[in-house]
């Protein structure tokens, strides 16, 4: 039976529009122009116990909406949804000591107080027995190395820093089903590595299920195996995440500064889109040049100073995606 | 219940970090205390009665310090909930096996009992000393601190009930505002209900205000056991129908939730 499973899932807000000006104000009063967003156009989908699951789409495309729905923190304007056998909004608490959840732009932690009293508040709140709660919480602290810290109020750890304990809260009360949106937001190549790694290690250690929302898609390639890209609240691809990259992951683009002139490069499956002086950006389609070989024959040929390599954005890779229909 | 104590215990713990700000309200107090002694003081001399509307000079100044200790202490919850529907932040709080507007009184509450515990000893210190003379008794304090503690959990309740409001107006304040002038009026911040016209006396009594700022300063002041069990029973009647509107507003409320951001 599947853990998640939505039928014909919508969600449409109401807002109110005001024209500029006076006369615009004054308008609004008495004839208010209101506007109705699709934000989740009648999604379905099923995922299993155990998956990793992507969620991706440009921002704005119904991610952190369906998520929610599916949390029980909204309500749909119609379809079903069930999550571990519950209709999310319904039975929102019953529901709430099976799931966790971590929203990467806002924080569960209390702000003025140490990491510590949070995790202790969150196990009275979820009723965890304490000899229960203090073999889970280390077990934590050392997975997620976040020892340290557990005595710092929370305002002085770093977005990292923090990311951590965020995430290591939402996992004491052992969820089943792990909702993560934009977990790796606004943090740094090094500690985006980590975090993922980290969530990773839980799904094959405790078999958690992983349901995660990104707008990077590198996020999805280290992380998942299933992928859905939505666009405009309507799912417009869902296989295996080697497929997706395969077919529309497939270039890279590789920025370099090199302490000497640029003298060209050949090989099958490379492009040079500009260069000027020392610095040069390719284009790398990854199915017939691996990343790889391609770096390690670019370091070899020339004295690099600094080398990024980036995944193509998302809203290219939803534009291949309609492309190819 | 223990759940919603420890949050209760979490949000006074975290108080402690608006130290200097507290410190600054305890200097308000005394200065305010300061000022109505002043005029209460000459107010008794140029009328040369020992009592108005049967209270004397040192109850009268005494019932204003326990009405001050209780409307200093009062809740600011409905900012964070205002604050937090309007930018979209109650996921967090949602996704818990809680109550939310019950989770936010109990935030509300731990935010007001350092606060009172505080005014409370500033306010008794400064009437203390300047009026060299002690009104209550051990029975009256007693009253107070039972009448005071439902005082705040029905404040608690209104905040959270104004704070909820905020899913259908987007500023709150004016009726945060509304309230808050009512509490100084009809509630009897400033002068007890015994020195009203009796037709107003009549009317307020009908009125939830009075059980947060006239009934706890009056039982410590006048204490009565008649007048004790009235103001109980009456406080927890408000705090039952504030209850019960708080969860119908919520009920409503749930289906307007926009959470925004994607």
């Amino acid at each position: 039976m599947p853990i998640i499973e939505t039928r014909q899932l919508s969600k449409t807000f109401v807002t109110r529009e005001k024209q500029a000006g006076l006369r615009g104000s004054v308008r609004a009063l008495f004839r208010p122009i209101q506007r109705e967003i699709q934000a989740v156009k009648a999604i379905s989908f099923t995922v299993e116990e155990g998956e990793r699951v992507a969620f991706i789409g440009p921002n704005g495309a119904g991610k952190s909406t369906t998520i929610k729905m599916l949390v029980g923190i909204l309500y749909p304007t119609s379809g079903q949804a069930q999550v571990l056998g519950l209709i999310p909004w319904r039975e929102r608490q019953k529901l709430a000591y099976q799931i966790g959840a971590v929203f990467g732009q806002k924080s569960q932690l209390w702000y003025h107080l140490p990491p510590q009293d949070s995790f202790d508040l969150l196990a009275r709140i979820y009723e965890l027995h304490p000899a229960a709660y203090r073999q889970r919480l280390s077990h934590l602290v050392e997975l997620f190395e976040i020892g340290e810290y557990l005595d710092a109020p929370v305002r002085k750890l770093s977005l990292g820093e923090r990311m951590r304990c965020e995430i290591a809260a939402s996992l004491l009360h052992r969820p089943r089903i792990l909702f993560l949106d934009e977990p790796t937001i606004g943090l740094d190549v090094v500690v985006k590595q980590r975090i993922r790694d980290l969530i990773l290690e839980l799904n094959q250690q405790e078999g958690v299920t992983i349901f995660l929302t990104s707008h990077d898609a590198g996020d999805v390639e280290v992380l998942c195996k299933r992928a859905m890209v939505i666009n405009h609240g309507e799912v417009i691809f869902d296989g295996r995440v080697s497929t997706l990259k395969r077919d529309y992951i497939h270039s890279k683009t590789v920025s370099l500064k090199l302490a000497e002139p640029w003298q060209g490069f050949d090989r099958p499956g490379v492009q040079v889109l500009k260069h000027k002086g020392y610095g040069v950006k390719l284009q790398v389609d990854t199915n017939t040049a691996p990343i790889e070989e391609v770096i390690g024959q670019l370091l070899a040929r020339y004295a690099v100073a600094d080398i990024n390599v980036d995944n193509p954005p998302m809203e290219e890779i939803i534009a291949r995606i309609y492309e190819r229909g | 219940m223990i759940r919603y104590g420890f949050v209760l215990w979490t949000s006074a713990r975290q108080q402690w970090v608006y130290r200097s700000e507290m410190a600054a309200r305890a200097v308000q107090m005394v200065l305010f205390m300061g000022v109505f002694m002043a005029l209460w003081t000459t107010a008794y001399s140029v009328s040369g009665r020992a009592e108005l509307a049967g209270y004397s000079l040192a109850q009268m100044v005494w019932y204003l310090a326990m009405t001050e200790t209780v409307t200093l202490s009062t809740s600011r919850i409905f900012l964070e909930i205002s604050e937090a529907v309007r930018a979209g932040d109650l996921a967090y709080t949602l996704a818990r096996p809680l109550s939310y507007p019950f989770f936010q009184v109990a935030n509300s509450l731990g935010g007001s009992v350092p606060r009172f515990l505080l005014n409370l000893l500033t306010a008794s210190a400064v009437v203390a000393l300047g009026m060299r003379q002690l009104a209550g008794s051990p029975a009256g304090l007693a009253a107070f601190l039972v009448l005071a503690a439902l005082a705040l959990l029905l404040d608690a309740l209104v905040a959270v009930l104004i704070g909820l409001v905020a899913f259908w107006i987007e500023e709150v304040n004016p009726i945060y505002w509304i309230y808050n002038k009512l509490l100084f009026t009809v509630g009897g911040l400033f002068l007890p209900l015994e020195m009203f016209p009796p037709w107003l006396q009549r009317a307020v009594r009908w009125l939830p205000f009075q059980f947060i700022t006239y009934a706890p300063a009056r039982a410590f002041v006048a204490f009565e056991p008649e007048f004790l069990i009235r103001a109980v029973a009456g406080q927890i009647a408000c705090i039952i129908l504030f209850a019960a509107l708080v969860l119908l507003v919520w009920r409503w409320a749930q289906r307007r939730m926009v959470v925004h951001g994607g």
